[in-house]
């Protein structure tokens, strides 16, 4: 799972935004600037929607409930990758929460101002991503995906955060994924990575051929890797 | 003015310039029937009538009038002549008279040159010069050389006749070498390259033929010694022989008779020599055959190019052959740790070591008899050592032992008999030779520690002196690092000699309150810094009472002198002197977990205890006390009985004071702790103990190279690491290569952006 915990739709509760009492709209041509200000005006509306209406002079945040919603109202599974590149996007700190100001000015620099805007927004934003896995801003959010799923104080990424994050980040035809994650399942002692492995995996999918024919056994690679490669080879796979 | 008859000598002679004479045609003709006459009578050895003066002035004349060059062609026809006379004269002799001959024409007709020359002097000095033709005597030479030496008919015969002399010579038959000396001279006076063309390159050829089919011949029939003394006489005379029948030095370089000798002789057989069964390399370095290995040496050291181009030098081959055999010898009482069946090996390690430093023994003499302390064989016997000491593993612990056995007093493993301060500090210095060979010195240091604590805490030192001496030599080997715990241990002890002294005085201070009570105990405690001895997990035991009070004692007065410390009794350390009763009172010493079982048993009326009862009453742990136990019932003194009677000890068994014991000495000891090298578990427990260790020490190597390169890629940082730590250990790449992944978790290190090979130091 992305970054959600399970809660049940019977406990959810239906939030409606707080409609604003708009001056009067009979004004044809907005000024320049109004624009601007509509655009804050509805993003600001979608936190109301989804915010976290729990606590009193409690953080303003957009909880796991409201992200479950949102989720809905923009028909994607919790466990879709879009969520996973909208933390990203909104430089989330933590698992489960939007804060008020991660959202202003995340979703402002999507120019969304409405659920389907947004998902439309993060359809094209995974095609882009997808297609250009070896960009410096998809090492970016590549990076970004290990940090975000880690525990809080851990440095490492417990192996089975790791299969399942690398299967929605680097779906096929990506090579090395799936092998890899049957040598994880095959070698009980990895308990998790670290970032230098979770980084090195990238670079390692993109450089060495599927049938090994590049690989340089003195190379740098972190052990686990030249682990896995003796393993394909071992296995024949 | 003319001179007396048959004196010579030129005499200038100033005349007046007299015109030019008429009959010109006439005067040429006449002037020249004239010295024709007087040239041929000198040939035939009449020249005495001859009037020197008379015939100097007709050359003079003709050159002067500029018929010079008439004269010039005269002469020169002459002498082509004469030459071919010579040459018929010289081939009617019989082969036996051939070269006398030859010669004796040869110097007659020089003289007959050096007389012509004076003549025609004039002629030499002005004509030839002017036109740059050859003087009357070269030409000369030069014409008897084309037209006679070397005419179809006499040609062969003097280069056939020569280089059968000389076979004759080689074959040990007398042979007038004068006569060769002269023909070759006369080859060489004629020119370089006539000598070269004409004698010395079948000369060259010829020996090369005999001196091959000579020493294949040898070689078969004979062993290496044998040819090789051959061949160094054989070398002499042909020296000999060429400086006294040749006019070539016989040492001039490159392609000369000594290469074509040696070459054949020695270069083309070297290898077989080596190889030869029974006689070769081997045979004579194992027998000590130090004269013909020397001569080997010599003769080889000759032959600087090799017979065949990817071959080595003589000296080399004789070089890798040595170590060749020095790697199987040094295999063979190395061995592997593991025998055939892939058991560990039973090893005597005394002898293991004795062996080694004898076998360098045998091959420093050797190398310093036989090859002339050369260099490169210094070299490659060290290199060959390095390589078979480090393929058992178990050689640092070896080496240690030893050592140890030394710093003991322990006899010598060859006689026997007890060993003189020199002659241990002697055998010391070797085994230090060999530790030098040791690419483990951290498993060394290791081991080492251990046999010093023992020895130190037994007393069982032989002379401090001698450790000292030791501890001095490993800390100019490898650095003060690697001595300063050792050190360390020598000044506890030391200073525990000097506590033991204060708290006797602290006893007999009438009044104190600790002072011993009738029939209690006499303690001497060691104390010991935790950091420099070797590290043990020590269980406490459950004392008797008088001991522990005792302990108590000691332990206050120590802690009122130094405040803040801790002291921990180490139980499986020390040792106890027990008065025992049976059949006579005996002191019997042994070790405390020893004493402290035994005084279970010395109320008389105690009964059997059983194995349970005792490790209850001592906490003794059950591995430690069934060692214990055995040592007391099932070893050479049976204090205690067992029951039942095996050699095993169970927690069932049931131990009585032996009542029987009887010993003839009254003093003994019991089990003490003596060195003797690990069961192969303790062993992987040290080794394990050991990769653990180097993991940090290979850390703060990679952070030291990190500090000041702060750049560095992933190979050679490698290659930088190992170079730094390559005086206490080997470091596996593999393993460096995880340590710089944990640098890399622990933020030490991090990878370069965009390029996975190198590293950034992180401060």
């Amino acid at each position: 799972e992305v970054g959600l915990p399970a809660r049940t739709m019977a406990a959810l509760k239906n939030l409606f935004s707080r409609k604003k009492d708009k001056p009067s709209s009979g004004v044809a041509a907005s000024p320049p600037g109004a624009g601007g200000a509509e655009k804050r005006d509805a993003v600001m509306e979608m936190f109301e929607k989804y915010r976290e209406k729990d606590e009193e002079g409690g953080p303003e945040q957009i909880g796991p409930e409201g992200i479950f919603n949102l989720c809905n109202d923009m028909e994607l599974e919790p466990t879709d990758v879009r969520l996973l590149i909208l933390a990203w996007k909104l430089g989330a700190e933590q698992q489960g929460y939007f804060s008020k100001s991660e959202w202003q000015r995340g979703i402002e620099g999507l120019r969304a101002d409405s659920a389907e805007a947004l998902s439309a927004r993060l359809d094209s934003l995974q095609r882009q991503l997808a297609s250009m896995t070896a960009s410096p801003s998809f090492r970016e959010f590549y990076r970004f995906a290990f940090r975000f799923s880690r525990q809080d104080g851990q440095k490492a990424l417990e192996v089975d955060a790791v299969k399942a994050l690398l299967v929605t980040v680097l779906p096929p035809p990506h090579r090395h994924v799936e092998r890899l994650v049957r040598f994880l399942e095959a070698t009980p002692s990895i308990r998790g990575f670290n970032e230098d492995q979770w980084g090195s995996f990238l670079l390692f999918s993109h450089e060495v051929a599927a049938d090994f024919s590049n690989f340089d056994p003195d190379g740098a690679w972190p052990s686990m890797l030249d682990d896995y490669v003796e393993y394909c080879k071992r296995e024949g796979v | 003015m003319s001179q007396p008859p048959g004196k010579k000598g030129p005499l200038v002679m100033i005349h007046a310039f007299k015109p030019p004479l008429e009959k010109d045609k006439d005067m040429v003709t006449r002037s020249w029937d004239k010295l024709k006459s007087a040239i041929l009578k000198i040939f035939n050895e009449e020249a005495g009538e001859l009037s020197f003066e008379e015939l100097y002035r007709t050359g003079y004349n003709m050159v002067l009038h500029k018929h010079g060059d008439r004269l010039y062609q005269h002469v020169e026809d002459l002498l082509k002549e004469r030459s071919q006379e010579l040459c018929a004269k010289v081939e009617t002799e019989t082969d036996v008279t051939f070269l006398d001959g030859l010669k004796r024409e040869w110097q007659d007709h020089k003289r007959s040159l050096r007389m012509v020359r004076d003549i025609l002097m004039y002629m030499d000095r002005t004509f030839v010069k002017q036109n740059t033709k050859k003087p009357v005597y070269d030409m000369g030479v030069h014409l008897f050389c084309q037209h006679c030496v070397r005419a179809p008919g006499v040609k062969s015969r003097l280069i056939t006749l020569l280089l059968s002399k000389i076979e004759e010579e080689r074959n040990g038959n007398k042979v007038d070498r004068d006569l060769v000396k002269n023909s070759t001279q006369m080859l060489m006076e004629m020119g370089r390259d006539v000598f070269h063309d004409d004698f010395e390159v079948l000369f060259l050829k010829s020996s090369e033929e005999f001196y091959r089919i000579e020493s294949e011949n040898f070689i078969n029939a004979n062993g290496c010694p044998e040819y090789l003394q051959k061949v160094e006489r054989r070398l002499q005379e042909e020296q000999d022989r060429v400086g006294a029948c040749l006019s070539v030095d016989y040492n001039a370089g490159e392609g000369g008779i000594k290469q074509v000798v040696e070459h054949e002789l020695i270069g083309r057989h070297m290898q077989t020599l080596i190889e030869k069964e029974g006689s070769g390399l081997v045979w004579l370095l194992e027998n000590r055959k130090v004269d013909d290995l020397r001569r080997m040496f010599d003769l080889f050291s000759r032959i600087h190019q090799p017979p065949s181009p990817g071959q080595l030098s003589g000296l080399d081959l004789i070089e890798n052959r040595m170590a060749e055999h020095v790697m199987v010898k040094g295999r063979e009482i190395v061995g592997s740790g593991t025998d055939s069946d892939g058991q560990e090996a039973k090893v005597d390690h005394l002898k293991y070591v004795t062996d080694l430093l004898d076998l360098k023994d045998q091959y420093d003499s050797l190398i310093k008899d036989a090859f002339k302390s050369e260099k490169s064989f210094i070299n490659k016997l060290h290199k060959t050592f390095e390589c078979f000491i480090n393929q058992n593993p178990r050689s640092p612990e070896y080496i240690s032992l030893a050592m140890d056995n030394h710093l003991r007093g322990g006899k010598s493993q060859r006689t026997g008999a007890g060993q003189s301060e020199e002659q241990v500090e002697g055998m010391l210095e070797k085994a230090l030779q060999m530790f030098r060979f040791l690419s483990e010195k951290d498993v060394f240091e290791r081991y080492y520690k251990q046999h010093l604590a023992k020895r130190l805490l037994s007393d069982r030192s032989q002379s401090s002196d001698t450790e000292q001496k030791v501890i001095q030599m490993l800390k100019s080997e490898c650095g003060y690092q690697f001595t300063a715990k050792l050190e360390g241990m020598f000044k506890d002890i030391n200073t525990s000699k000097t506590v033991q002294e204060q708290y006797r005085n602290h006893l007999a201070q009438a009044g104190s309150a600790d002072a011993s009570t009738e029939g209690s105990v006499d303690l001497v405690a060691k104390v010991l810094t935790t950091g420099y001895w070797p590290t043990q997990q020590t269980v406490q035991c459950n004392m008797p009472q008088e001991i522990d009070r005792v302990c108590n004692v000691f332990k206050r007065f120590y802690l009122a002198q130094h405040n803040g410390r801790q002291l921990t009794w180490q139980v499986n350390m020390g040792n106890a002197e027990v008065t025992a009763k049976y059949d006579k009172p005996y002191r019997i010493n042994m070790p405390t977990y020893q004493m402290v079982v035994l005084l279970l048993f010395a109320d008389p009326s105690s009964s059997a205890l059983k194995f349970t009862d005792i490790e209850e009453a001592t906490k003794i742990p059950a591995p430690e006390l069934k060692r214990v136990m055995q040592s007391l019932a099932c070893a050479q003194y049976r204090l205690l009985t067992k029951d039942p009677k095996s050699k095993d000890v169970s927690p069932t068994d049931k131990f009585t004071y032996n009542s029987s014991f009887t010993h003839k000495m009254i003093k003994f000891k019991v089990s003490s702790i003596a060195t003797s090298k690990e069961t192969s578990e303790e062993v992987q427990a040290s080794r394990n103990k050991i990769n653990e260790d180097r993991n940090p020490q290979i850390d703060a190597a990679v952070v030291r190279v990190m500090k000041t390169r702060r750049v560095m890629e992933h190979n050679l940082l490698i290659a930088e690491v190992t170079k730094q730590l390559q005086n206490r250990f080997v470091p596996e790449p593999l393993v460096i290569k995880r340590r710089l992944e944990g640098l890399i978790d622990r933020e030490f290190l991090q990878r370069q952006k965009g390029n996975m090979k190198v590293y950034e130091y992180l401060a």
